[in-house]
């Protein structure tokens, strides 16, 4: 394990610089600049060719792109990661200051949601074809289908404008001293939004893994020796259906580094995915990629986090040993 | 059984205790504020970009001389009185003594200096950063000497403590409309002198750390990209606020806006979107307006793009649009319709006013089509960002427009980086919506103008910038008005710009905010802060 644990971490190595490479080559290529993102049109209408020229030549924009690409990387490998040209910021100071939010928002939406969709998968699979199960599937097939832009907005008008009984938008509310429940208030929404999201995703993966594994020969033995059925949900039933709610839960992990763009830009949440939507807008080289890094290790590390579980799940997988 | 009972009675203490009312509603002494635009981190004119700068540098700084709401009445700021020599080349400020900065040091005429030299010092900074224009701070003699240096320009005079002097290089009748803009607004030489610009703009000063103006509110904690915390400064020359707090809110959607204000999160909003009108309007507790506004939408058309370089297709485009349908049907009449340069008088008979007139489009379309200048098949491309208000609405209306009297309209949105960058390409597009801009003086239009390195639509007509240099510099009232009427008959012609209509700004705010006035240029609406009221 330990040993496959060191590889994997060694291999994240050479595909953290491919992910880096297409990334900023990507974004240099895309048209705009942040000199044309971060100038007001009316000011960049009224510059010269050469001025703007002298403005590019100040931002280091008009170095070819290997070389803007090997000066990053330079600089990255010594800590820094550089300068946000359109906010004006150190980006370490800038993701550091939105991880923590993201995390807690995406954490707590995560802890929520895998559960209850667990929960909501397993009673519909177990009661197939009745109330609950039709009930259960209708909610994953809604909020699938529905996007989330639509229902965070339908929330903020009826919750926060109508009803007013909850906020709308930020961490807690400005100009008072940091309290708690000011903070729980105001991941009601956002936490719903997402958690109801995450767990019709994962309910649905769970029925249909459930229903595959409650139909096999293995499980009409058990029940034909006369186990208790709670035993062969548990014991036999639910053990071998979580290798594919595993997967599912290994795709939403990343997301509790890379946050939820919409969401985090409707409540006004200050978090990465927000700061990402900023940076890809600006056209800041040096924010998007710092973003891009913080969310690629987080992909890379749910990936190594997801095969671990895979092997605790299932004994027949052996990481890195031989048959 | 007991356990279920249990979860049920928890969840529900909890969800009771988490909502409730007032439970996020600005606190009673804070006017919480927004404006929808970017704010980079920045309390300085060197680093001076955006109008949400605009309005915090309002409450933290000065100018020499501000104007009242109707644009044109110059009011005392930091200078309680002034003189413009005869032939507008010397302008002479007294200070008010009562000035001080928020440190309790006074305000004199070495700070006035200070600011207007180190712009002129950093010069190049300024402009290499894409800040609001410091024209009148490089109009002074002998600033173009001191670029790079540490030098003070020629016309800069400190006469006593409080008073300092003014002599341009060359007359300029406009110079004084221009100083209320923050790009002009004064700066401590205790706190920032000996600096070059890349350690100023590294300062904590600059950063937000320990930012300290003149103005009506101090600053108390700057969270970059969440909100700049005021409070007030009660030793205000001017007398202090009677508001203790304002919160300067960042980064609020647009979407978002409107339910904000209702939910009691905001206090007032400048420059909504054009729709929010509608959903502000009638709600309790809430006064939403349009409000006339000083920023313009209009179509700029590169002139040296060869489909549009006949000055008869854009004249075609300007009658084939009918502007004023769209301006009193999608936009409900919020605005004034225009036919020539903003903020020029356009009530000369002789000027044409573009009325919407598709059959005289077609006839000079067929004219530039039988002479060879215009080749009808290939397609006019229209680019503009969809997230612009009222853009998506503009660029549909216009492609109908057009297609109806036979042009070949290829909308292009993308996001407003992507815009910007074909905007720099006059063979990227044939007509780019475009927008805003402050117009309070017909001089405001003759920083597009540049017959020697052409900007904009890169029309250059040196007959133009040889007028408004006349207008500038010419004092008599008389003089001036014929040579801007001269320039809008060119301009008027010639339409290197379709300027379609003034726009109006959508204004919404609590009624609990009283005392003040939405000016114009709604971003100035700060201006006299220190009057306004809060009754919760």
């Amino acid at each position: 394990m330990v040993t496959y644990l060191i590889r994997r971490l060694l291999i994240s190595i050479p595909t953290l610089f491919g992910i880096t490479i297409i990334a900023f080559v990507a974004l240099a290529i895309a048209p705009g600049d942040p000199l044309t993102a971060s100038m007001d049109p009316d000011q960049l209408a009224r510059m010269t060719v050469e001025q703007k020229a002298a403005a590019r030549h100040a931002l280091g924009l008009d170095e070819p792109i290997p070389v803007r690409y090997v000066v990053w990387l330079g600089d990255v490998l010594q800590g820094d990661l550089g300068y946000s040209i359109v906010n004006r910021r150190d980006v370490g100071d800038a993701l550091s200051a939105r991880l923590g939010p993201t995390l807690l928002l995406m954490g707590v939406a995560a802890l929520l949601g895998i559960p209850i969709g667990i929960g909501l998968g397993l009673i519909a699979a177990v009661r197939q074809y009745s109330l609950p199960d039709y009930l259960a599937t209708g909610f994953s097939t809604l909020f699938i289908a529905i996007p989330g832009f639509v229902v965070g907005l339908v929330l903020i008008y009826f919750l926060g404008a109508n009803l007013k009984i909850l906020p709308t938008s930020g961490m807690v509310t400005l100009g008072r001293g940091f309290d708690v429940l000011d903070l729980a208030r105001h991941m009601v929404m956002p936490v719903l939004l997402l958690s109801l999201a995450m767990a019709a995703q994962v309910a649905r993966y769970t029925r249909t893994a459930l229903l595959e594994v409650m139909g096999s020969e293995y499980i009409v033995t058990a029940r034909s020796k006369g186990l208790r059925s709670r035993r062969i949900l548990w014991r036999h039933g639910f053990r071998n259906a979580l290798i594919p709610i595993i997967t599912v839960i290994g795709l939403i992990l990343p997301d509790l580094v890379a946050g939820a763009v919409i969401t985090e830009s409707l409540f006004g949440w200050p978090g990465m995915g927000q700061l990402a939507v900023k940076a890809a807008a600006g056209r800041d080289p040096s924010l998007m990629m710092g973003v891009i890094l913080v969310i690629a290790v987080g992909v890379l590390l749910a990936n190594i986090l997801t095969d671990l579980a895979y092997a605790y799940a299932d004994p027949r997988v052996r990481l890195g040993e031989r048959a | 059984m007991r356990l279920r009972v249990t979860a049920v009675l928890l969840t529900a203490v909890s969800l009771t205790a988490i909502t409730g009312p007032a439970f996020a509603q600005s606190p009673a002494d804070t006017l919480t504020v927004t404006r929808l635009s970017d704010f980079p981190t920045c309390f300085h004119p060197i680093c001076f970009q955006t109008g949400n700068q605009y309005m915090n540098f309002q409450l933290l700084f000065n100018s020499l001389i501000k104007v009242d709401s109707d644009e044109s009445t110059f009011i005392p700021d930091l200078a309680d009185s002034w003189e413009v020599s005869p032939d507008a080349t010397t302008f002479t400020f007294k200070l008010n003594p009562d000035a001080t900065w928020q440190d309790g040091t006074p305000v004199t005429a070495d700070d006035v200096i200070f600011t207007a030299a180190t712009a002129a010092q950093m010069a190049e900074t300024y402009a290499t950063n894409g800040t609001y224009p410091i024209a009148d701070w490089l109009a002074v003699k002998g600033a173009d000497a001191v670029a790079g240096t540490s030098d003070i320009p020629e016309g800069l005079v400190k006469i006593d403590d409080h008073t300092v002097q003014f002599t341009l290089a060359a007359p300029n009748a406009v110079w004084l409309r221009n100083l209320p803009d923050p790009a002009y607004m004064i700066m401590p030489k205790h706190l920032l002198e000996g600096m070059d610009a890349t350690a100023l703009q590294a300062s904590d000063f600059v950063n937000g750390k320990g930012t300290i103006g003149s103005g009506p509110y101090k600053l108390t904690i700057f969270t970059p990209d969440i909100a700049v915390e005021y409070a007030a400064n009660d030793t205000y020359f001017k007398g202090a606020p009677n508001i203790p707090k304002v919160i300067f809110k960042l980064n609020v959607v647009p979407s978002t806006a409107a339910a904000q204000l209702q939910s009691g999160e905001l206090d007032m909003a400048i420059e909504l979107g054009p729709g929010d009108f509608n959903v502000l309007n009638g709600v309790e507790g809430i006064s939403a307006v349009n409000v006339p506004g000083l920023g313009v939408q209009f179509l700029q058309v590169p002139v040296t793009n060869p489909l549009v370089a006949d000055k008869r297709i854009r004249q075609a485009i300007y009658y084939a649009f009918d502007r004023k349908t769209l301006l009193e049907t999608v936009f409900e009449g919020a605005g004034k319709l225009l036919w020539g340069p903003p903020a020029f008088d356009l009530e000369d008979p002789a000027l044409q006013r573009y009325d919407f007139d598709p059959d005289k489009a077609k006839e000079l379309i067929a004219a530039a089509v039988a002479e060879g200048t215009f080749d009808a098949t290939k397609p006019l491309r229209v680019i503009y960002y969809p997230e612009e208000p009222g853009w998506p609405e503009i660029a549909a209306a216009l492609q109908n427009d057009l297609a109806a009297v036979g042009l070949n309209i290829q909308l292009e949105p993308s996001d407003a980086a992507g815009w910007e960058a074909k905007l720099a390409d006059p063979t990227a597009y044939e007509i780019s919506l475009q927008c805003c801009g402050s117009f309070y003086h017909p001089d405001r239009n003759s920083g597009a103008y540049n017959c020697v390195t052409p900007v904009g639509t890169l029309y250059a007509n040196c007959e133009v910038d040889a007028v408004f240099k006349a207008a500038r510099e010419t004092g008599d009232a008389a003089e001036q008005a014929k040579d801007y009427a001269r320039i809008a008959t060119i301009l008027n012609e010639d339409v290197p710009y379709n300027w379609l209509w003034f726009k109006a700004n959508t204004n919404a705010n609590s009624t609990a905010v009283a005392d003040f006035e939405y000016y114009p240029n709604g971003r100035e609406t700060f201006s006299q802060i220190e009057k306004w009221t809060l009754t919760r």
